[in-house]
Order: structure tokens, then sequence, then C-alpha cells
């Protein structure tokens, strides 16, 4: 609220300076933290209890996928098994190979985002870096917005903000998009790929 | 006599009890033409002939939210009509249709949930139905003796081949998206239910809802157009068309009324007669602010005014 009056008000606690810096900070808080929603909606049947051609279609009916869902679904896009664990395995391996970042501070019951699942796809499928992506997505800044790019110029996902929700019906639509390029290209995952790579 | 009565009586009664009967019988001797005579027409099933990955199968009429109904398939297993498949990430299943060299081959992609609708054979044609609830599913068809109709049929696009090879059908049902391909030869009709449009595919080309919509607007016919105009848009002889047209000033016709306008389309929707009984005021007012805005028209005609610069002057002033 502080901050907010004096942005609101710069004349009223100090000068314009303070207002600037202010809604700065404010700009690379937001920018780097990103936003996250918990998922309210919740499914009749606990997914981790289902097998992973069950999950799959699972996810078809599901209106919102959350982190975790798709954490798991790119397990068995990358490996062919998700290996049937509890939530946080699928995302504390897709973190070593460097697939999910620990820096978005997303939990496993948030909401899945158009840019978090055109990063993770990218990931998975290699696709080739942008300029932009190199330059400033290699440290965070604007890393999903930027493999949004990539992944509509691969036709893996269709174009959307990145920051709109994922029904089940697009993850499982991209997700076929993925393992067609994969498969084209050649570059299902190998055991040198589920390395962790050393710069991660 | 009495006989002859009585044997007249049953004859008449049976002459008008004849239709009745022979209506009611109708039905269950005559078959429908459009329809192949269950004589003529064999089910088939098909055959799996390929499995990669996770495939399953279920029993026609089964749920495919119930996860006890389905079951793996392996190789050779032979899928009847009605009968539900699918498949996982990585995963795919080929399945063949008939044998050569009528064939058809339908290969299930990854994640996609599809169903065999209808697989029969007639004396002289091959008939493949394929339902698509999402995912894809390509295929390829060989005629030798038999005539091979395929129809790939999902909620958002139908594909309809016409002796083909290569064709695929992907779709996102959720979205309403979808992509019919054609990779080697032939001719594909797709159709997108979306819009009821169609068009035909040929090799080396692919539709979406976009492509359809893009050829779907080129080719519309506009019989009708509705401008919107400022009067900074308009020409000095525009403006002079439109303020005669829309200010009563315009010269009268025989019969007594204005030869513009004469569509009523200048006018406000306003009854001023129910006005004038409603609400008086609000009439005077209403009348207070067309007289603001513009000359009100007068039923015996508007004679010996032209139109002047009071009317035009302020925004002819902005123009300039």
């Amino acid at each position: 609220m502080e901050l907010l009056t004096v942005i609101r008000f710069p004349r009223a606690r100090g000068s314009g300076k303070t207002a600037v810096a202010g809604a700065a900070c404010l700009a690379i808080v937001v920018l780097f933290a990103g936003c996250s929603h918990t998922r309210t909606w919740q499914p009749a049947v606990n997914p981790d209890t289902l097998g992973d051609i069950e999950f799959i279609h699972y996810l078809e009916t599901v209106p919102v996928v959350s982190y975790g869902e798709a954490c798991r679904a790119v397990t068995i896009l990358r490996e062919g098994d998700s290996h049937r664990g509890d939530q946080e395995e699928p995302i504390a391996r897709l973190q070593e190979q460097g697939i999910v970042r620990a820096a978005w501070g997303l939990e496993p019951d948030d909401a899945l985002d158009l840019g978090t699942l055109a990063y993770m796809l990218a990931a998975t499928c290699n696709l080739p870096p942008s300029v932009d992506s190199t330059l400033f997505g290699s440290w965070g800044l604007g890393d999903r917005r930027y493999a949004l790019r990539r992944a509509v110029d691969h036709e893996i996902v269709y174009f959307g903000p990145p920051y709109k929700l994922v029904t089940g019906g697009e993850m499982v639509f991209a997700l076929g998009r993925a393992d067609d390029y994969m498969a084209k290209n050649g570059i299902y995952a190998t055991e040198r790929h589920l390395t962790p790579r050393p710069d991660r | 006599m009495s006989t002859r009565n009585s044997t007249l009586a049953l004859l008449i009664v049976a002459l008008i009890s004849m239709p009745a009967f022979a209506q009611t019988t109708r039905p269950a001797t005559t078959m429908p033409t459009s329809q192949p005579s269950a004589e003529r027409r064999r089910s088939l099933s098909a055959k799996v002939i390929d499995i990669s990955g996770a495939v399953e199968y279920a029993p026609a009429g089964a749920d495919p939210a119930d996860p006890n109904v389905w079951k793996p398939v392996a190789l050779d297993t032979t899928l009847e009509a009605g009968m539900l498949i699918r498949t996982g990430l990585r995963s795919h299943c080929v399945l063949m249709f008939g044998a050569e060299p009528d064939m058809t081959v339908i290969s299930v992609r990854r994640a996609t949930l599809a169903s065999v609708s209808d697989f029969y054979r007639t004396q002289n044609e091959q008939r493949v139905r394929i339902g698509l609830g999402y995912g894809a599913v390509r295929g390829g068809s060989s005629e030798g003796v038999l005539r091979s109709d395929v129809v790939i049929d999902s909620t958002v696009a139908t594909l309809a081949k016409r002796g083909t090879e290569g064709y695929e059908l992907e779709v996102d049902p959720i979205n309403s998206r979808f992509r019919i391909s054609l990779a080697e030869y032939g001719l594909v009709t797709a159709i997108s239910k979306l819009r009821h449009e169609s068009r035909e595919v040929r090799p080396g080309e692919y539709v979406t809802n976009v492509t359809i919509a893009i050829q779907w607007i080129n080719q519309a016919l506009f019989d009708r157009a509705v401008r919107f105009y400022d009067v900074e848009m308009l020409t000095d002889p525009e403006l002079h068309f439109t303020s005669l047209e829309h200010t009563g000033y315009s010269n009268l016709g025989p019969a007594g009324f204005e030869l513009y306008d004469l569509a009523r389309r200048g006018e406000l929707p306003i009854d001023f007669n129910a006005l004038q009984q409603i609400n008086p005021v609000m009439l005077a007012q209403v009348e207070t602010l067309l007289l603001l805005r513009r000359p009100v028209s007068r039923p015996e005609g508007n004679f010996g005014f032209g139109y002047t610069f009071r009317l035009l002057a302020p925004r002819a002033a902005a123009r300039r």
C-alpha cells in the first residue's frame, strides 16, 4: 500500500524519482517471479493412481492442467515412462535435466500457463534457440516468453499470450505435436539427454 | 337373396380392408434403396498389423472413462465395428482393413482416441468408417476390384478420401482445431463442421480452420454495402447530397413528398403523434433537440429555403 501510495501520489511522499524507482522494482519483481495461480478445480480421481496411458487420456478431460501434471506428462514424453512416483519426483527430475527452472517458484498444484508449457516442450524437443532466448532467456529474463515464440514457430503450440492457462485438450494436442517433432527429428531422449547438464 | 346379400357384404368388407393389410405389411417387405441390403452387406473386422508403445482397445459400447474396460492390443488382434482404440505418447498402431489388393491401412497416431465405426463390404464397394475423438489418424488405401470408400469423422472435421495414399486428420476438439493433410497422391475432401465449408486437398497440401476460412472469405460475395461515414470523410458534392437527403431541403415531387430520402431512412424512429399524447413535455424537448440539430421538414414542403452555411459552416470550417 505504501508503494502504491508513492506511485500514485509521488508528491505526497517525495520526488518523482521515488515513484519511478518503485515502479521499476515492481516490474523487475513481477518479471522474474511471474504469476502463479493455484488450481481450484479438483479431479474426481487422483491422477497419481492412474497408469501412464490412462493419465494422458485423463488430461484430455481436464479444464486446467496443473504444473505437476504437466511435469509428469513431459516426463512420459521424454522417457516413455513416468516412473509412477509422487508429483514432486518428475519435477525434480525435470529440474535436473534443465527442462523446468526452480526459479519460477511453481508448486505442483499451480495452474500451468502457456509460456511454461512452451518452455518445457522447447527444451524437450531441443528447439534451436533464438537470439533473444540466448541473450536474455538464458539467464531467466523472458525465458518462457521467448520459448513460446520458438514453439509457435515450430507449430508445437498455437499462439496465445504466455500467461494463458492451458486446458487439457491443448496440453494433449501440444504433446502430440512435440511427439511428432521428436520422432521426425530422431531426438527421443537418450541416456545422454537424461543426464543433468553441468551448467544447470 | 339373403345369401347373395351376405356374400356381397363380405366382398365389400374384404375390398375395403385390403389396403389396410397391405399398408401394415409394407415396411417389413420393402428395403430402403439407399442402404445396401443385409444379404449383400458383409461386415468385416480390422486386423492389427503393427504396434509401437502402449495401445489399448475397448469393446463396443464401453464407457471410455471406465479404466476397467481397456485391454492391451496385441499383434493380429481383430477389431470389430464399434470397438474403441487409444494410444499413449510415443505410441501408435496400424490397422489393416481388407486384404490385397483392396486394402485400407489406418495408423492410429500418438495420444489418440479413435473407434472403428463401421467396416463392411458390398458387391462393388468396401466401406470404412473411423471415428476420431482426439489425436491423429493417418491412412492410405489401394483399390483393386472394389471401390474404396473411407471416411474419418470427428466432431470438428471430416476427411473423405478418393483413392488416395498418405492422408492424415489431426483434431483438437476442445478448441475446434483440425488439420487435414495429404502427403502422397490422390484427392481428399476436408469438411469443416464448424463452418460447414469443404475444400479439396491435393498432394503436399493441408487445410485447417484458418485456410478454409481464408478460402471462404475470398469467395464470399457481398451484395449489400453498409457504409459509415463522417463529414470529414466526404467530398463537397457528397456533403451537399447528404445534407439535402437528411435535412428536408430537397425538392418536392409531384405527389408533394420529398424526392430525397424516399426510403425514409433518415428519420428518427419516433412516433410524434403517440409522444404528443403520452408526454407533451418530452415531445417539446425532443423537438427542441431536433431543432438544435437540424431543421424539421414541413409536411407541406420547404419552399424557398435553400441550404445555408448555418448548417454546414461549423463542420465545413473544421475541415478546412
